[in-house]
């Protein structure tokens, strides 16, 4: 059973990265309209152990958690600006008959659990290590884990199915030439294709 | 007539001017170009110069959206034909994440970023850089047999591939490696200031025609540049440098461009 939170990390206004990634598959990768819409959010997920505190089963374990990473990300500054950003946290449960989702600071579009959007995560081999303000427990868990990277999320046009849409994800995504490939590095960065929801936890 | 050097301006460049500076020290007859001019003007330069800076401001990754544009796709073709090639810092970035540097074709290194068992991120300073395998092979190193200081100032500078035949492709390609003022190969911060494998500064291809340099020989091209506390040769002609004549003497930067001018001489 894995207990994992994740942080995602929005620009409140338009993000630059995400417009010029759009452009630069539109016009240099030759996608044209194909591709209707791209977004960008960092991604912390946080991989928690609670077992000794009643943790999935307690609906008190659950809050302690909330509130901890709710009071941490009002104190942090070390992997974003309030100011600038907004921040998402989804707690999840895998494996776990009875597992609940809680889910803060909601905000916008496009959501992480709805059909119609397909995801690239992308992170540095050399990633991997918390915030260095991370407190080693928050609330009812301990944090026994961390990881780091980058969340593209895709919207086509049409209605390219399942296979369509994942050769259209590999004709963006890891770095082969000049014209194939443009958001992985793949000489020191990993990914990972989501199709449809994205899961919680994602790494494992 | 003088060989016609390009130095290309893309959106977020930050060092043409001194670029431009360097070839036409050099006495080569240099020109800024934007990166969107027509593929017919800039077929008709001898020589191209990726200067250093912010292309696209380093979104998605350092290099990669100015790799993709057209102007690079004329680099490439002129590059097969035997027209030098000089990337600096940003423009270094370019050159590798277009596939130009180690090889023409597939990407097969990446410039990440800096990354050292103590330290992490941008750092600047200057170092030292010693030939490498490469260094005879390369137009704009041979004939260096010591160490040359210079700036080096990134946070995307480390080279690297993924797999062992990639790095050693790296090591074998390496002109420039980072060093100290003995000549002596750097294993550690700060003298190796960005956990770059083997030690690479400057990758060149197997043409010859093709470098790849992340430390800028464009900030050190005269010698009043030269910071008089730096050990060895280039310190010590530093501090002895008393007249304006003498601190306009060439800096150690110009090795670079002086191999770049002689190369085209030759052609």
């Amino acid at each position: 059973m894995t207990i994992a939170a994740q942080i995602l990390i929005a620009r409140k206004a338009a993000d630059p990265t995400a417009l010029t990634a759009r452009d630069a598959i539109r016009t240099l990768l030759g996608y044209g309209d194909r591709l209707a819409d791209l977004h960008r959010r960092d991604l912390l997920e946080l991989h928690l152990d609670g077992i000794d505190s009643g943790l999935p089963a307690s609906n008190e374990a659950w809050d302690s958690v909330a509130n901890a990473i709710e009071s941490y990300l009002e104190s942090t500054v070390s992997f974003w600006n309030p100011n600038r950003e907004r921040a998402w946290v989804r707690i999840g449960v895998k494996s776990w008959e009875g597992g609940r989702g809680t889910t803060m600071r909601p905000f916008g579009e496009p959501p992480l659990d709805e059909a119609g959007f397909d995801h690239l995560l992308v992170w540095s081999r050399d990633s991997g290590s918390p915030p260095p303000d991370l407190p080693a427990e928050l609330g009812a868990a301990r944090v026994i884990g961390a990881e780091r990277g980058e969340l593209y999320t895709f919207a086509w046009s049409g209605e390219p199915d399942e296979r369509a849409r994942m050769g259209l994800l590999e004709g963006v995504a890891v770095a082969q030439s000049r014209g194939r490939g443009l958001l992985v590095q793949p000489h020191y960065q990993n990914h990972r294709f989501i199709l449809g929801a994205v899961p919680n936890p994602i790494w494992e | 007539m003088n060989a016609r050097v390009a130095v290309i301006r893309f959106p977020g460049s930050n060092c043409e001017t001194e670029s431009l500076e360097a070839v036409r020290r050099a006495g080569l007859d240099g020109r800024i170009v934007r990166w969107n001019e027509p593929v017919s003007e800039l077929a008709r330069f001898d020589a191209y110069f990726l200067p250093g800076g912010f292309s696209y401001q380093d979104r998605i990754r350092a290099g990669v959206v100015a790799a993709r544009l057209p102007v690079i796709d004329l680099v490439a073709e002129r590059a097969r034909e035997g027209a030098p090639v000089l990337g600096i810092c940003n423009g270094a970035q370019i050159l590798v994440e277009a596939g130009l540097v180690p090889d023409d074709g597939a990407i097969e290194a990446a410039l990440a970023p800096n990354q050292l068992p103590a330290r992490s991120g941008y750092f600047t300073r200057w170092i030292f850089l010693v030939p490498g395998p490469a260094a005879e092979s390369c137009i704009f190193t041979r004939g260096l047999d010591a160490a040359i200081p210079m700036p080096t100032a990134h946070g995307e500078g480390r080279f690297t591939a993924r797999d062992a035949a990639g790095l050693a492709r790296l090591e074998q390609r390496s002109a420039l490696r980072f060093g100290d003022a003995t000549g002596e190969a750097a294993r550690e911060f700060p003298a190796l200031p960005n956990g770059s494998h083997a030690g690479a500064a400057g990758v060149c291809n197997s043409a010859g025609n093709v470098l790849a340099l992340m430390p800028h020989p464009d900030r050190a091209l005269r010698l009043a540049q030269v910071p008089p506390w730096l050990p060895g040769e280039w310190g010590g002609r530093r501090r002895a440098a008393r007249s304006a004549k003498e601190l306009e003497a060439d800096g150690p930067g110009m090795a670079i461009f002086r191999g770049l001018a002689h190369a085209l001489v030759e052609a």
